[in-house]
Order: C-alpha cells, then structure tokens, then sequence
C-alpha cells in the first residue's frame, strides 16, 4: 500500500529499466495493438517480429520508458501500413495517414471498446448478424438459422453490413 | 435482390471471413476500394474476438533469442500494462494488488487453497449487496447445440452453453492463469498457455490437475437467459 505522503519524506523512485528489457515487455502492447487490427495470430506474430527486429537494435541506451513504447508505436504503424499496403495494393502513405488520424497516440484503442462503437451505429440487422459471426464465431449457416434467412442471403447482408461498418469506421 | 457483381462480392469476402475466423492470414487479391475497406474491418472485427491478445510464449522465447536477448520474456508471464490496455481488469487477481483483492472478494466459496476437483466445483457467487441477475439478450430457444455464448454480467464473464434442455453457465477465464478462454470448435482455449477446457469446464490438460471452471448461475426469465453477476 502506498504511504501517506508527507512534506519532505524521500521515496526511493524504481530504477529505470534497461531500454531493451522494457521494449520486449511492451511488445505485448505491440502485438495486442497489431492483432487488433489484423484479426489473425500468423500476420500479428509476423509484425510484431518485424517491430521489434527493427525497432530495438535502434534503441538509445538511455531512452525513457514513455520515449521506448512511443518509437515501438510508431514503428508498428509503419509495419502495419506497409502489410496493408502490399496485401491491398495501395499506397503505404495513404494508409499512414489514415491509421494516424484514426489511431491517435497509438497504445489508447481498446479494440473491443473499438469495435462495439462501429457496431452500435448500424442498423439492427446488420449489428446482430457481424457480432454472431465475428464476435460469436457462428458459421454462416448458423447465423442463416438464427436469424431465419437462407445462407446465401447471409452472405450478402454480410457483405453489405461490413461496407457499412467500414464507413461508419471510416468516419471516425 | 443482389446483382451479379455484388454476388460475387460477396462471395470473394465471405472467403476472407472464412480465413480470418479460422485463424488464418487471409491472401486473395483485393479489386476495389470498397471491398479493401470492408477486409479491413472484417479483419478488426475478427481481432475483437480475444480479449487480451497476446503473442505465445515460444513466438516471445524465439523473438527474445532472435535478438540475442538472454533473458527469455516468455518466462516473465503477463504484463500488467499489457492487461490493463486490454481492459481486462478483473482478469488481474493472479497479478497482486488490488485487483487481486477485489476478486477475492467476489468469490467467498471459491476456496483459497490449491486447487479443487471437480467434485467439489466452485461457484461464482458475488457478494449479496452487489449481486444482480443480468438479462443477457439471449433467447434460451434460439441457444444452438453446445455453442458457447461469452457474456459478461458486472466484474464476472462467462461462458453460457446450452446440452439439450440444460443451460450451464461458467467462468471464461483459465484456473491456471487469468486469461480469457476461447471456443474452439468443442473446446475452450486458453491463448496464453495453449491449454484445453471440455464444454462441460473440466480440464483437458495433461499432467496438469487444473480445477474446473467456476459454474455461474444462470436462469431462464421469460424465454431469456440470465447470468448472476455484480452491480
């Protein structure tokens, strides 16, 4: 428990850890904020390992905790704008740019929180049928059964409840 | 009714989705803007499965060894901060303070010992000034077979399963650590330690006797599930 403090009492403040050892600790940051956004383990893993291979090795010996998880952020915005960039096939800098504009300082997003703000601005039946299939896991004939409509017609709304949401993205 | 084009739309990103949710990288080319636009948040929504992502431990031993990191990071176990970004915060009682506290206080008969078998199996029971039943949103009719339904109610998340005309209800988070589980196909999957619930919340692990899952209560209310959780 931390003591009352008091006028002119000394606190022994932690020493500052080793630049390296923090980044590697914070990786964990790292890969939760690139799995948040590229939604499977293999790409996440690949870009946290890409992060950290070029992040670290450039680390000043007597950089502070805040300035170590600052540069390990934008370094994944990098990486995860140039995995964008190669897979969709667009330029690295148009994604920059939108990935800061949407991102802020980069370790803020609580990706659930995130998520669940696009999804309350849909319409119902475009919510329910994105949370029972990405949120629930259920197939696209379960989500067919639940909510009484054939899996091809689900694979359409599906289609149309993701352009919506990614507009509803778009504009935040 | 939907066109051509956007039949085939539809049917190139539901191939997208299908990879995503099965964990996979997703590789298919992408045409347009729209469609570029609508992979990406496909691929967020798929990221918001988890609760707190975190790289496996062999990812973390390797990278630490790739650097030349003596220390393996695997080995430190979570990262406060890495959980607190999550949002998992009641997922901290392993991790000390008052975190840890606050979920002890949660779980008066969860006994404080080492373990419990499944016999005598806990129950997650807030205390009464904070206990309150929580409408899940869920039609028990509509429950499929064994599908896990995740819901939270307060400070507890859990787990709510329908077998034939039984509804179970328990904890989402591992016994061994406190990490979410995840359903993965008749299993709950502990990402942090690649270890394996039964839909009925006894442990899958081999040589570990790990306790079972706490059992939440749960009712049915006018055709909906409630789970018991706190205020």
């Amino acid at each position: 428990m931390k003591p009352a403090e008091q006028p002119g009492q000394i606190y022994e403040l932690p020493a500052v850890p080793d630049p390296t050892e923090q980044a590697l600790e914070d990786l964990d940051l790292i890969y939760a904020y690139l799995y948040a956004r590229v939604g499977n383990r293999p790409d996440a893993e690949d870009l946290t390992q890409q992060v950290a291979l070029k992040a670290i090795p450039r680390l000043k010996p007597d950089a502070a905790p805040a300035a170590v998880r600052a540069y390990l952020f934008a370094t994944a915005r990098t990486v995860l704008a140039r995995h964008w960039s190669r897979r969709l096939g667009v330029p690295e800098e148009q994604l920059l740019d939108d990935l800061s504009q949407t991102e802020g300082g980069g370790e803020e997003p609580e990706p659930i929180e995130r998520v669940r703000r696009i999804l309350d601005a849909l319409p119902a039946n475009y919510r329910r049928l994105l949370e029972l299939r990405f949120l629930r896991g259920y197939s696209l004939k379960e989500v067919a059964r639940e909510t009484s409509t054939t899996p091809g017609a689900a694979k359409i709304m599906q289609w149309r409840a993701l352009r919506a949401a990614a507009k509803v993205s778009d504009a935040r | 009714m939907p066109d051509s084009e956007e039949q085939r739309l539809a049917d190139r990103l539901e191939a997208l989705v299908r990879q995503l949710l099965a964990g996979r990288s997703p590789h298919l080319h992408v045409s347009d803007a729209s469609e570029r636009r609508a992979l990406m948040v496909a691929a967020r929504l798929a990221g918001a499965r988890e609760a707190f992502p975190r790289p496996t431990p062999e990812f973390k031993r390797r990278l630490a060894a790739e650097l030349g990191h003596s220390a393996p990071v695997a080995e430190r176990g979570l990262s406060r901060r890495a959980a607190l970004v999550a949002g998992a915060g009641v997922a901290l009682g392993a991790l000390g303070g008052a975190s840890a506290q606050r979920l002890a206080d949660l779980l008066p008969k969860a006994a404080p010992g080492p373990t419990k078998t499944a016999a005598e199996r806990a129950i997650l029971e807030p205390q009464p000034d904070t206990a309150r039943w929580y409408d899940t949103g869920i039609r028990f009719a509509e429950m499929s077979e064994s599908q896990p339904h995740r819901v939270t109610a307060g400070a507890i998340s859990a787990f709510v399963i329908r077998q034939g005309e039984q509804l179970t209800a328990m904890s989402s988070y591992c016994t061994h650590m406190p990490c979410e589980l995840v359903p993965t196909g008749s299993q709950l999957r502990c990402p942090c330690h690649n270890l394996s619930f039964s839909l009925q919340g006894q442990s899958l692990a081999d040589g570990y006797d790990l306790p079972s899952l706490p059992l939440v209560r749960v009712r049915v209310k006018n055709g909906r599930v409630e789970v018991m959780g706190t205020a």
